[in-house]
């Protein structure tokens, strides 16, 4: 009889087991072991087991390690210490197998073996080691070019797509800027001083694969300001080969109505394109994003915690976006800056513009309100007029 | 100018007065040590500056509660000591 | 005394040196990519140069001797290089041809399936769950592989009208930020914290543990000559912070909490805005090891959605076009007060019209 009843039932199925993997460590490391026996208990249960700790770190930094304690340590003494280490990734997660390879004998040498690839911010996460082990580990790593990613109140680990690596969608080379604000912000992101964390997430284009819109502060994504590229050949052999129907699976889809079709040319008028993608998603051969290229700056997502979910919006349309991005870390700059001095204890971006007004936050860092950074203009009345006339 | 030990010794003694009541986050030290010193003669850069040190020196740890916390090292109630 | 000196602050390493030398050499030059079939995409250069990548299923949770099996795959096929996607995907890139079915078959035996590209159902982007967090109402890594059990023809195939991105939280703190996906599998408390009221004293600091409510619903309270806190259960809105700071405080309760199940949100700009997931299923019990109740409920929303939905409506666009009154008929699932907001502004999301089916 296994000592893992319920779990030992993930083994089985086509998707890749997770369990599987654990047992297969724990052949070799007696955390694995105890980390099932305490996972079964949780199965068991039906709840948790772990510990939050919050003062575990290397020294010098704030972020990038996780506490945790089990809450059986006589159970299971191999997991009752079981912290986490954040590393930070290489842009768009892109490895050569020597780097990753070091990773794991790194991992094998100080911990339990298990790691996520990786966590939600993008972080290599090592995953289950002792105090003990955590100078040694971060000493090891920065010998060898790693270094931590964040945690806490300060610049997570910025995450990109793979942007100009392997998309032809890419507007502006998101793989660069992610390590060079990774860099810029080294100090920020190691030594946490903010209100709260702080996220960025670079997307090469409004398909927004790393769902930066949803999930950072501040969200960097591509676009263009000019005419879609049109290759007129290669759309006649979409339409020939019956590929695509022109009329049904794109002009009917766009959202603008800027298209049309007579059966043999497609016509975009530009100037109403809202640069969605539809149509260059569908025939990627035929359409291409435009050669005047940059990105538009949106501010404030977050996940519910505390004053409920929040998606970024616009505060800058379009900006190039080309190395040392001095503009851009100029309005960062004044956007921490002001951050900084109103933010309340525990409080994001978004939920402080939302306290504060858009109008008086875009006014406060330097911007002219656009019609671009709304949906609507307001429906109520109650305006804070800050001019009126006095009789002389 | 206040002198980065001056400044170091007053945050320092401004975490420990926090200690079991309060934890404290940077934003709220740093408001309370330029206030205490004064525009003039203490500037965020150097309120920085010193908790830097006072941190690689280890006289001071970073904890996280829901935000990032300055604290005194000590065991923690849920480290299984 | 001055601590000894160590490297800080030198950040990742440079991309560069990860980077296949296809994929260096036309850096920014893609013109254009096809989906060769599920799992297999090609891209092509202005240089002519075509890149083919194979994408395979990976469990979030990885030991490093899978990471290792990645590695030799990489070096057999690869030249040496990998990379992972945004949904803890792997994949593996070649400029040969020949090499992608050879990969394919080594991965279907180390159990990796290959799949996740255009019209399908990609990997569930997740949380830590019962492996590894102290907050969570339910485990991730346990309702994933359930869950993509049941759904793995829809991984390896691109039949569906649309992608369709699912993720689990296990609780509403959401360090996977579910909330914009087609469909999202939250854990959820429903009672505030039990208080050890015995241990409380000597595990936490009082002033901290009040301070650490977000709703201010903590106070300093004497039970039995021994200080404590009590919680106003009505303000508690179940984020479990309390038990960050304070392990007296546990939020976990095995006989209340559970799932929660929302639909129709997307990131992508393609046709319609990114939008918010909603509430389609407000509890479902946590029935480990394989969530008999939830699997079959996502199951039964992809299926109505791939029956229903047009071509390249996303399950928020499908819901958009036939209206919420009818995607609850379709799917069959109950509606309740609790699908009717009490929050902020909840009034924007009144029916103000006469726009209604019957």
């Amino acid at each position: 009889m296994s000592d893992t009843p319920m779990i030992d039932q993930l083994e089985t199925g086509p998707w890749p087991s997770f369990i599987k993997d654990i047992k297969r460590m724990a052949a070799k490391n007696a955390m694995c072991k105890d980390l099932l026996g305490l996972l079964e208990m949780s199965y068991k249960d039906k709840k948790t087991h772990w510990k939050h700790g919050g003062i575990v770190g290397v020294r010098g930094y704030g972020g990038g390690i996780i506490g945790r304690y089990s809450d059986s340590p006589e159970k299971f003494p191999n997991v009752s210490h079981f912290h986490t280490v954040r590393v930070n990734q290489p842009s768009a997660w892109f490895y050569n197998t020597g780097a990753l390879r070091y990773l794991c004998d790194l991992w094998e040498k100080h911990g339990s073996g298990l790691t996520n690839l990786h966590g939600s911010t993008g972080d290599f996460i090592m995953l289950g080691t002792t105090t003990d082990h955590l100078e040694d580990i971060f000493t090891d790593l920065s010998e060898h070019g790693w270094d931590l990613g964040g945690s806490g109140s300060d610049v997570r680990t910025p995450s990109c797509c793979n942007g100009m690596a392997r998309c032809e969608f890419a507007c502006y080379d998101t793989m660069n800027l992610c390590y060079d604000l990774t860099n810029e912000y080294q100090d920020e992101l190691h030594r946490p001083a903010f209100p709260y964390k702080f996220k960025f997430k670079m997307s090469g284009c409004p398909n927004d694969c790393v769902a930066s819109i949803a999930r950072s502060d501040c969200s960097i994504i591509g676009t263009w300001r000019d005419d879609i590229q049109q290759d007129n050949a290669a759309i006649t052999e979409y339409a020939k080969g019956g590929k695509v129907d022109i009329a049904n699976d794109v002009v009917a889809k766009c959202p603008t109505g800027c298209m049309s079709w007579d059966g043999s040319k497609l016509s975009i008028d530009n100037k109403n394109c809202n640069r969605c993608m539809h149509c260059i998603n569908v025939m990627p051969k035929a359409l291409r994003p435009g050669k005047d290229k940059g990105a538009m700056i949106l501010l404030g997502a977050k996940a519910p915690i505390v004053q409920g979910a929040l998606l970024s919006s616009v505060l800058v349309p379009f900006i190039k976006m080309e190395p040392p991005y001095e503009e851009f870390k100029d309005l960062i700059r004044r956007i921490w800056e002001f951050w900084d001095e109103h933010g309340e204890n525990r409080e994001r971006i978004g939920e402080m513009i939302v306290r504060i007004g858009k109008g008086n936050f875009v006014e406060e860092v330097g911007l002219e309100p656009t019609p671009a950074m709304i949906k609507e203009p307001r429906s109520n009345p109650y305006i804070f007029y800050e001019e009126y006339f006095d009789e002389e | 100018m206040a002198s980065l030990e001056e400044i170091k010794d007053y945050l320092f003694h401004k975490v420990e007065s926090y200690a079991g009541k309060k934890q404290v986050k940077v934003p709220h030290l740093t408001q309370e040590v330029i206030e205490h010193f004064g525009e003039a003669a203490c500037s965020k850069k150097d309120v920085k500056e010193a908790l830097k040190e006072l941190i690689d020196e280890e006289k001071l740890v970073y904890g996280y509660f829901g935000g990032t916390t300055i604290e005194l090292p000590h065991v923690e109630g849920s480290a299984n000591a | 005394m001055a601590a000894p000196k160590r490297k800080t602050d030198i950040g990742p390493p440079h991309y560069e040196q990860m980077l296949h030398p296809m994929v260096k050499k036309n850096y920014g030059k893609w013109k254009y990519h096809e989906k060769v079939k599920p799992g297999v995409l090609m891209h092509v250069s202005e240089t002519g140069d075509k890149l083919y990548t194979i994408r395979a299923a990976s469990s979030r949770l990885v030991s490093i001797e899978k990471i290792r099996d990645y590695c030799n795959l990489a070096d057999k096929y690869c030249d040496g290089y990998l990379r992972f996607t945004s949904r803890n995907n792997v994949e593996f890139m070649t400029d040969k041809e020949a090499n992608i079915q050879p990969i394919i078959d080594e991965l279907a035996k180390m159990g990796q399936p290959v799949g996740g590209t255009g019209n399908s159902i990609s990997n569930i982007v997740h949380t830590q769950g019962w492996v590894h967090c102290h907050s969570s109402a339910t485990d991730a890594s346990g309702v994933v592989k359930a869950t993509m059990d049941e759904l793995i023809d829809y991984f390896t195939s691109m039949t569906l009208p649309a992608h369709l991105r699912i993720a689990v939280a296990c609780c509403l703190n959401m360090c996977g930020a579910v909330h914009c996906s087609d469909i999202a599998i939250l854990g959820i408390h429903r009672t505030p914290p039990t208080i050890d009221n015995d241990k409380l004293a000597n595990m936490c600091e009082i002033p901290s543990t009040v301070a650490s409510c977000p709703k201010a619903a903590i106070r300093p309270k004497v039970v039995a000559g021994k200080k404590t806190v009590e919680v106003v259960e009505d303000l508690c809105m179940y984020c479990g912070n309390c038990y960050t700071v304070c392990p007296a405080m546990p939020i976990a309760n095995p006989l209340n909490d559970g799932i929660s199940i929302w639909v129709g949100g997307k990131v992508s700009n393609s046709r319609t805005a990114p939008m918010f997931s909603k509430l389609a299923i407000p509890y479902l019990p946590n029935n480990p090891p394989r969530w008999p109740e939830v699997t079959s409920a996502v199951k039964n929303i992809v299926e109505t959605y791939a029956k229903d939905a047009k071509k390249y409506e996303r399950v928020g666009e499908w819901i958009g076009r036939i209206g919420w009154q009818k995607f609850f008929e379709k799917t069959g699932l109950e509606f309740t007060k609790y699908h009717i907001d009490d929050y902020t502004l909840a009034s924007s999301t009144y029916n103000s019209s006469t726009h209604v089916k019957f």
